[in-house]
């Protein structure tokens, strides 16, 4: 801590979530209270007031859930679930029965129950187990507060911005926070990986934890400056500098709304060239950031994430289900359903993969499907009649030789055959495309490009099997590049062949969302590109002022590069060079 | 019944795989114990599961009343799964 004679005081902290906050501080605070220890109450009449306690707080998560809906993602809504579960846990209901038929009072079994749950969570070796201590005091308090008959604090009454200060913020409290008026969250304890930093993460709002000594030093209605990128918490500024936070504050917020006007357009250059901003689909399938963001369709929707999900093999009609709803929830904008791409780091339990000493290089994607027909069959059947009514675009991972895709294409026909026999509604036409990320697809692009409906690479493996780089190895990071030149050919000849015949190809993976790169994709002739939503505004506004020709020029200089870090000095050169 | 499993799991048995777990195991009559390193706790609570802190690659026993092949692989099945 440092302090200086005008009474101003930097915390530091650890910053959990971005970004810079100006506002009034509104403390939270524990409360705390000695239950009555006596053991002579009535067993039955305890029972039942834990019992409606419980179920009063069952609802209150609930309205949480109602209220914060729309503002989170999937995550969120899963620590919401834990919560509910934990409300059913035999330890935590076992341990208060026992209490209570000992004569206990309920707010003192609770209390107790709790203590020796937060004990044996605190006593565990993982940092990730401790951090849970936060959840059980959360609803265990909740639970006490309504045996006492108070009223709950949710959702937090506002009236104007604020910065909570919490000794630790309970994650419900996190969960209702109204990012309108929450403009900031700061706590005494804390780390990156509680449920309440996850929950600021997910709403955008910045946050510092481990503050130590946070709450002797702050009193309600101080203003205080977070920055939850450097994990600092100015209190009492100087006026100058409010001035200037207030200035990066609005730039801020001028450049967010500056984006907007984006939201609705399509991903076109300078010069009218249209370059298609998909989103990738994010685990469990979630469109709603897709939208929210403005992508023009979903380029790349993993389906393994319905198998990994689940216990045994989804059957046709729960896949069928989910897909109909990303089709329907895209309301006409194309999405390109990746079919089972499991095996690789991606094992699924009640799959019977072999094992292998090279999982990587062993059979995984459209080599497993192949393996096994039934499973593809389920899940063609299910695309096809998903995709009734829609354009439906369905592609295949891993494809190495020109067979595999003539295989995968029998295998769609045969569904579609069979679906035409039951007299179901199905797709008769869907488009079949094709991932390159195996080098020989990418080396034999021409032949393949005479077969598929369209092309997407995928960077990520194509990377680590043109390089023979595990993109995981730290050591290996100089390896790992895209802007190799041997990876900038294969992309440039996947891009060419394709195109002589006549069609799309798209990019996903990490290259894809790298600003850097950006104007060599739209140089190499690339049609689409597929990136996490929240990418999607910022690249439109990039694309925007790049200009077609002179990105294809650039493109050309950067195929001359001998090696990754020549062109990527070329490509930061040339992003310097753009007019602001 | 006893089994011992290696868990895979990159964040190792955290909030995700110990609920589901519990969820399986309270499916179970019986009693279903799980033991890492010198502690043994009830395999149908999530917290205490979670408060074993067992990490990635941890050998972790179970131990079921019931003698049933549906419930031990049902089990196993969520120990290997990839969660993250």
């Amino acid at each position: 801590m440092t302090e200086n004679t005008s009474g101003r005081t930097t915390l530091r902290g650890l910053g959990v979530s971005d970004g810079l906050a100006m506002a009034p501080i509104r403390m939270l605070r524990a409360q705390s209270y000695q239950p009555d220890s006596g053991t002579d109450h009535r067993i039955d009449l305890e029972q039942s007031r834990f019992e409606s306690a419980t179920e009063e707080v069952r609802k209150e998560i609930g309205r949480i859930k109602i209220s914060a809906d729309g503002r989170h993602n999937e995550w969120t809504v899963e620590i919401l679930e834990s919560h509910l579960f934990f409300l059913e846990d035999p330890e935590f209901i076992g341990g208060v029965t026992r209490l209570l038929e000992l004569g206990y009072q309920a707010e003192f079994a609770v209390s107790r129950v709790r203590d020796d749950l937060i004990s044996m969570l605190e006593h565990s070796k993982s940092e990730l187990m401790r951090e849970r201590a936060a959840d059980v005091r959360d609803i265990c308090g909740r639970i006490i507060r309504s045996l006492r008959g108070e009223k709950s604090s949710n959702p937090l009454v506002c009236d104007g911005p604020l910065i909570l200060a919490a000794e630790d913020l309970p994650p419900l409290d996190a969960l209702s926070m109204d990012p309108q008026y929450v403009k900031a969250v700061i706590t005494e304890k804390g780390g990156p990986n509680g449920h309440s930093a996850i929950v600021a993460r997910s709403l955008g709002i910045p946050a510092v934890a481990a503050v130590p000594g946070l709450l002797s030093a702050v009193s309600e209605g101080v203003t205080a400056v977070v920055d939850g990128c450097a994990g600092s918490v100015e209190l009492n500024p100087a006026e100058s500098r409010c001035r200037e936070v207030a200035r990066i504050i609005a730039a801020a917020e001028k450049r967010r709304n500056h984006l907007k006007q984006f939201h609705d357009e399509p991903g076109l250059s300078r010069d009218g060239r249209h370059l298609v901003l998909y989103a990738n689909a994010p685990p469990g399938g979630d469109t709603k950031a897709a939208k929210k963001n403005g992508a023009e369709g979903i380029g790349l929707y993993r389906t393994e994430f319905l198998y990994m999900e689940s216990s045994v093999s989804p059957d046709e009609d729960t896949q069928c289900e989910v897909y109909r709803r990303v089709l329907r929830e895209m309301e006409g904008r194309p999405v390109i359903f990746r079919t089972l791409d499991a095996g690789g780091d991606k094992g699924i339990p009640y799959l019977d993969f072999p094992k292998e000493a090279n999982p990587f290089l062993g059979l995984r994607g459209i080599r497993y499907s192949l393996e096994r027909p039934d499973l593809f069959h389920i899940q063609l059947r299910a695309l096809l009649r998903a995709g009734f009514g829609s354009e439906l675009f369905i592609m295949f991972p891993m494809i190495s030789v020109p067979d595999e895709l003539e295989k995968a294409r029998s295998c769609v026909e045969k569904a579609a055959d069979e679906l035409k026999r039951e007299g179901l509604d199905y797709n008769g036409k869907p488009l079949l495309g094709m991932m390159v990320e195996v080098p020989s697809a990418a080396l034999n692009a021409d032949a393949f490009s005479r077969r598929a409906d369209f092309f997407s690479i995928g960077t990520n493996d194509l990377i680590q099997y043109v390089m023979a780089a595990d993109r995981m190895s730290p050591q290996l990071a100089s390896l790992y590049r895209c802007a190799d030149p041997a990876v900038l050919k294969l992309i440039d000849g996947t891009v060419q062949a394709a195109h002589s015949s006549g069609i799309k190809v798209s990019i996903c993976g990490e290259a894809g969302s790298n600003p850097l790169f950006l104007p060599l994709l739209l140089g190499l002739g690339l049609d689409a590109i597929s990136m996490n939503p929240p990418l999607i505004p910022a690249a439109k506004e990039s694309l925007s002022r790049l200009d077609f020709e002179e990105c294809r020029l650039l493109a050309n200089e950067c195929l001359q590069c001998g090696c990754a870090d020549a062109t990527e000095k070329l490509l930061g050169d040339f992003n310097c060079s753009l007019p602001r | 019944m006893k089994i011992s499993v290696k868990l895979v799991n990159r964040l190792g048995l955290h909030t995700r795989p110990a609920k589901a777990f519990a969820k399986a195991a309270a499916a179970s009559e019986g009693d279903v114990a799980v033991s890492f390193g010198e502690k043994t706790v009830n395999g149908k609570s999530m917290i205490a599961l979670m408060s074993l802190g067992a990490p990635c690659g941890a050998e972790i026993d179970v131990e079921t009343d019931e003698d049933s092949t549906d419930l031990s692989d049902a089990l196993l099945k969520i120990l290997e799964t990839h969660y993250d």
